[in-house]
């Protein structure tokens, strides 16, 4: 690197134009971000200030009246506390069964054979296969009267569980769903952390007569943990916009029991042609993510990847 | 333990022998049975659009059609547009991924080789991206979209779509991994800069760009998000969102119809599946960088 | 090029006055928005290529808009679209298929445009539709649309060939509902529900405020609509009961994902005596029950404090933003969508009742009744009619009413805790408008 540099200087220097062509390359992509991303949450941001419909072409700017129902009325509190939570509950529940399960996968699959890489390849299919198209065979499944899960449970002489219609079952059904979705990618991760490990620990610890659990508790455990730092901050950030699975198995119903918060600002804005409000949400949850992504860069110490 | 051992060689040895081999027996099975579980739902999805309606409703499920009915799928074609909404599928894919690709390779060009004032703060501002996703900027862009008039247009459906910031991060990670001297052996055999991009930088971090592409190109097929928002109208309408509208419709009039919507589930699913194992070992690569990190 | 194109334009301008279609006016494309599916849609759809073969100089684009929130969320686009667009394109349709419950919001928008004009200046009568039926599609007393179809909600089916097997009536009132039940209902020797005595729409507040209605609780108590009337002994005696009979097993109240679709097809499995459910499915109840060799038969609710049923189906309205020639064209077809003929195929494809006394006095509608005489329960109501309150809060309301009757008798939750927990958030959305 270092002979490389000098010669690098020497050449980027050689004509002022080349900085510039150089920098053109990068304008697409900034008048992008600019046009899509920065402007639009700049405007979020007056949109919320204002008492806007949509249906109207005029409007007057109200302050911080819209920000106002949502922290001291009792209706706006309530749906945006409600629906934080909700979505707190599900990205909890889905990052952590895939964590943990995934590292369970992982140590079963962690086999080098064919039959094995083909079972591994099947495992994490349901990550790349449409949404839309498996929230449909789930809605199949988790049917109360006709679907095959209940009529298992019937058979079995067990009581029918209503998934998806019961405020105390519907969001567990939902996490369940997400996590069939996730676990295979927390698998493959892991795994290649796995692969990753140096065997000189295992080794060692072989001769001190531990066994697989052991091995597991007190050397794979906390070697992988920045991995599964890395999938936790990832997946968590993913989660906390879950609008697709929500609207396609429940809706957000039953009593409003699996209302996550981009549903909500949907629902504001499309139902309820409350453009005004839904932005003041929107923003509201912008900040949050971004406190949510500066606290979890801290924590982890490093650039850490994005999964769109 | 140990004492054990010394005293009785050859038993510990096939002992632990058999240990081994049923340990083995176990993760096998176990692991069939794992790959069985995650594997039915889309079992379920085949095998329900071959079942006729008398069947699906059977209180004991039959995981086997006693016979093979095959009406679904012309009917899900007949009823709907299909051939449409495959084609927006297929155009918007296409289309949302080689704009990531195009614009993608130029901007982690300039910001891992490139040289200009303002590098570092600018590359902050496309990282920033990451953080403030369309589920929190649809309705400004909604509005700016439908103000150009471009509701129900190819162009508003493709254009939001068109730059994605991890595409340009994980790019940027490989170029700057390529050794400066194969771009100034480049630059001696007279290539401009779109020269060295797609001679040099390119051809040697094809993995890399294999997968982003990829990757992109599945996740266009499944984009679900801004197609709702943006396109009213089944002449716009991609198969993810039509399968929505698809199901509801037949919620709402027929009784149970759900080997007709498993058949048109089935048709949105056949390309990612066949992408995905095509290519799985390009993703799978991904995967193990993606750990490393 | 513009030359070429403008000499094709002459040309075809040309050759349509020489066919002599419409003198030289340009044809105009209004475009109908559309949100009944499958073989609904299609019936539409004929009625609509019907009138524009009559029509020569319209051009009319049938669009199937989603279902009617879909189609709402579409038309917001649109008009946003409109309102804003450089170059002055409508992106509105000119007709929309809606119901009713969204006319105040889009008239006090300004989205949709009043008809008054157009039937002054064709000099429609409008009497011939029932008060109630035009009450439901107006707004600050200007007519906003008209009703395409109505439907009478709940309507109830049961299954004809089980009662006389089993010597069963429909109750004519709430007293004798219980007993009903109980002869209705069919247990295993476990106690388990083999058929539900009945099931209740229990997912969409259209079906549940009616049978409210007829236990006396009245939604508001003002004609402004601004004070809820739900906190009465009614509302409770109402939730006791229903959560009673769910606890026995002897009602389904149908209510979440997939509700409607289970709700349908164990009727049409024997599972349930009788659905409470809307006139409009009785094409698919009857056909669906004649498959498995059953007669279906139909009744109004049940007088309690009163008898009564609540009065649904959709309308057509027309939007602001289309040009004035589009409003003019499609105030014709929306005119020719309501007339008898028409009326009459909807009524037959679907099950849904006239909306002029023209054609409930017709001689196709009498033919009709002969042919389904079921049906008569219901048409002998049809001027007992209410319509759903018209405040902008009731979708809100509606939602808050029919997710806690969940709770109380799907959930089984506590009647006065639930009841007291509704009223504090229909007051909350009332204090929020």
């Amino acid at each position: 690197m270092s002979t490389i540099a000098p010669k690098r200087k020497r050449i980027s220097r050689y004509h002022v134009r080349n900085k510039f062509y150089d920098f053109s390359c990068a304008i697409p992509a900034l008048v992008f971000f600019a046009i899509f991303v920065y402007y639009p949450i700049v405007e979020l941001f007056r949109y919320s200030l204002t008492d806007w419909n949509l249906m109207r072409d005029t409007y007057n700017y109200v302050g911080l009246k819209n920000y106002q129902w949502l922290f001291t009325s009792s209706v706006g509190w309530k749906r945006f506390s409600s629906s934080l939570t909700i979505t707190l509950l599900y990205t909890i529940g889905e990052v952590s069964a895939s964590c943990i399960f995934g590292i369970l996968l992982a140590l079963l699959f962690n086999r080098m054979s064919n039959s094995f890489k083909v079972m591994r390849t099947l495992v994490i299919l349901p990550r790349y296969v449409t949404v839309s198209a498996t929230t449909l065979v789930f809605l199949l499944m988790y049917n109360k009267e006709y679907g095959l899960i209940n009529n298992v449970l019937r058979a079995m002489n067990l009581p029918a569980v209503s998934w998806l219609n019961s405020q105390d079952t519907a969001l567990i059904s939902v996490i369940i769903y997400s996590f069939w979705r996730s676990v295979g990618y927390a698998m493959m991760i892991y795994l290649s952390a796995i692969k990753g490990l140096s065997q000189d620990y295992f080794e060692a610890a072989a001769l001190d007569g531990a066994n697989g659990v052991q091995k597991f508790r007190y050397i794979t455990l906390p070697l992988i943990a920045p991995t599964t730092l890395f999938l936790a901050v990832t997946s968590f950030l993913a989660a906390m916009k879950v609008y697709q699975t929500v609207e396609m198995l429940t809706g957000g119903g039953p009593y409003e029991s699996t209302s996550v918060i981009v549903y909500w600002i949907y629902a504001l804005a499309f139902r309820n042609y409350r453009v005004d409000r839904a932005s003041a949400v929107g923003c509201v949850f912008f900040m949050i993510l971004l406190i949510c992504t500066i606290l979890t860069m801290n924590i982890s110490d490093r650039k850490v990847n994005y999964d769109a | 333990m140990a004492q054990t051992t010394m005293n009785n060689p050859p038993k510990e040895f096939n002992s632990a022998r058999l240990r081994k081999k049923t340990g083995v027996f176990f993760q096998y099975l176990f692991a069939i049975l794992l790959t069985a579980f995650f594997i039915f739902p889309l079992y379920w999805m085949l095998i329900s659009s071959f079942k006729t309606t008398e069947e699906l409703l059977l209180s004991k499920p039959t995981f086997w059609p006693k016979t093979f009915n095959f009406d679904s799928y012309p009917y899900i074609f007949n009823s709907f547009p299909m051939w449409r909404f495959i084609f927006n599928s297929f155009f918007m894919t296409v289309c949302t991924t080689s704009l990531q690709l195009i614009i993608g390779v130029m901007a982690a060009y300039a910001f891992s080789k490139g040289d200009f004032p303002g590098k570092d703060i600018l590359f902050v501002l496309i990282l920033g991206a990451l953080m403030i996703p369309i589920q929190v900027t649809f309705i400004p862009t909604y509005i700016m979209v439908a103000h150009w008039g471009w509701i129900n247009t190819y162009i508003g459906l493709i254009l939001p779509e068109a730059v994605s910031a991890y595409f340009i991060f994980m790019l940027r990670q490989n170029f700057k991994a390529v050794d400066e001297s194969y771009l100034d052996a480049g630059r001696v055999d007279g290539m401009g800069r779109i020269g060295i991009i797609v001679h040099v930088l390119v051809p040697m971090c094809k993995p890399a760009i294999v997968t982003v592409t990829v990757i992109a190109l599945i996740n266009g097929w499944n984009s679900y998000f801004w197609p709702k928002m943006v396109t009213t109208s089944n002449d716009y309408r991609t198969l993810s969102i039509a399968l929505r509208e698809i199901s509801s419709a037949f919620a709402g009039l027929e009784i149970m119809n759900f080997n007709k919507i498993m058949a048109a589930a089935v048709i949105s699913v056949i390309p990612v599946v066949f992408l995905f194992l095509l290519c799985q070992r390009y993703i799978l690569t991904g995967f193990s960088k993606a750990a490393m990190k | 090029m513009k030359k070429l194109l403008a000499l094709l334009v002459a040309i075809m301008m040309m050759s349509s006055l020489f066919v002599g279609l419409a003198a030289a006016e340009e044809p105009i494309t209004i475009t109908f928005w559309c949100s009944w599916e499958d073989a609904w849609r299609d019936a539409l759809k004929g009625l609509v290529e019907q009138w524009e073969a009559q029509n020569p100089g319209v051009h009319v684009e049938f669009v199937y808009a989603g279902s009617y929130s879909e189609s709402n969320q579409s038309l917001l686009a649109a008009h946003a679209a409109t309102l804003s667009a450089p170059n002055g394109e409508v992106y509105v349709p000119t007709v929309q298929q809606t119901v009713g419950t969204n006319i105040p919001t889009f008239a006090a928008n300004g989205v949709i445009y009043p008809l008054d004009e157009y039937i002054a200046a064709n000099g429609d009568d409008m009497s011939v539709f029932a008060s109630g039926m035009l009450k439901a599609y107006q707004y600050q007393g200007e007519q906003y649309g008209l009703p395409g179809c109505i439907s009478l909600v709940p309507s109830i089916f049961y299954n004809k060939t089980f009662a006389e097997q089993e010597g069963i009536e429909f109750p004519t009132s709430w007293d004798e509902f219980d007993a009903f039940l109980r002869k209705a209902t069919i247990k295993d020797e476990q106690g388990n529900t083999v058929r539900y005595g009945a099931s209740f729409s229990g997912w969409g507040i259209d079906y549940v405020t009616p049978i409210l209605r007829a236990f006396g609780v009245q939604p508001f108590t003002d004609e402004e609509e601004t004070q809820s009337g739900f906190d009465c002994p009614e509302i409770r005696e109402f939730a006791t009961k229903m959560q009673g009979w769910a606890k026995e097993g002897l009602i389904s109240w149908a209510f979440g994902s997939g509700a409607s679709t289970n709700m349908r097809q164990s009727f049409l499995d024997g599972k349930t005596f009788c659905v409470w459910h809307t006139c409009a499915l009785y094409d698919l109840y009857s056909k669906g029950l004649a498959a498995n060799g059953w007669e279906i038969g139909a009744a109004f609710p049940p007088t309690g404090a009163k008898q009564v049923a609540g009065l649904g189906g959709s309308g057509f309205t027309l939007m602001k933003l289309a040009s004035p020639e589009q409003r003019e064209w499609g105030y014709k077809l929306i005119r020719f969508l309501t007339d008898t003929a028409c009326n009459m195929v909807i009524i037959q494809n679907t099950g849904y009742l006239p909306v002029t006394k023209t054609c409930l006095e017709s001689e196709e509608c009498a033919e009709w009744l002969k042919a389904n005489p079921e049906l008569v329960h219901l048409y002998d109501h049809l001027d007992e009619l209410v319509a759903s309150p018209s405040s902008p809060a009731w979708a809100d309301i509606g939602t808050k009413v029919t997710d806690n009757f969940g709770r109380i008798i799907v959930e089984g939750e506590d009647v006065e805790a639930t009841l007291q927990f509704m009223f504090d958030e229909i007051q909350e959305i009332l204090e929020d408008m």
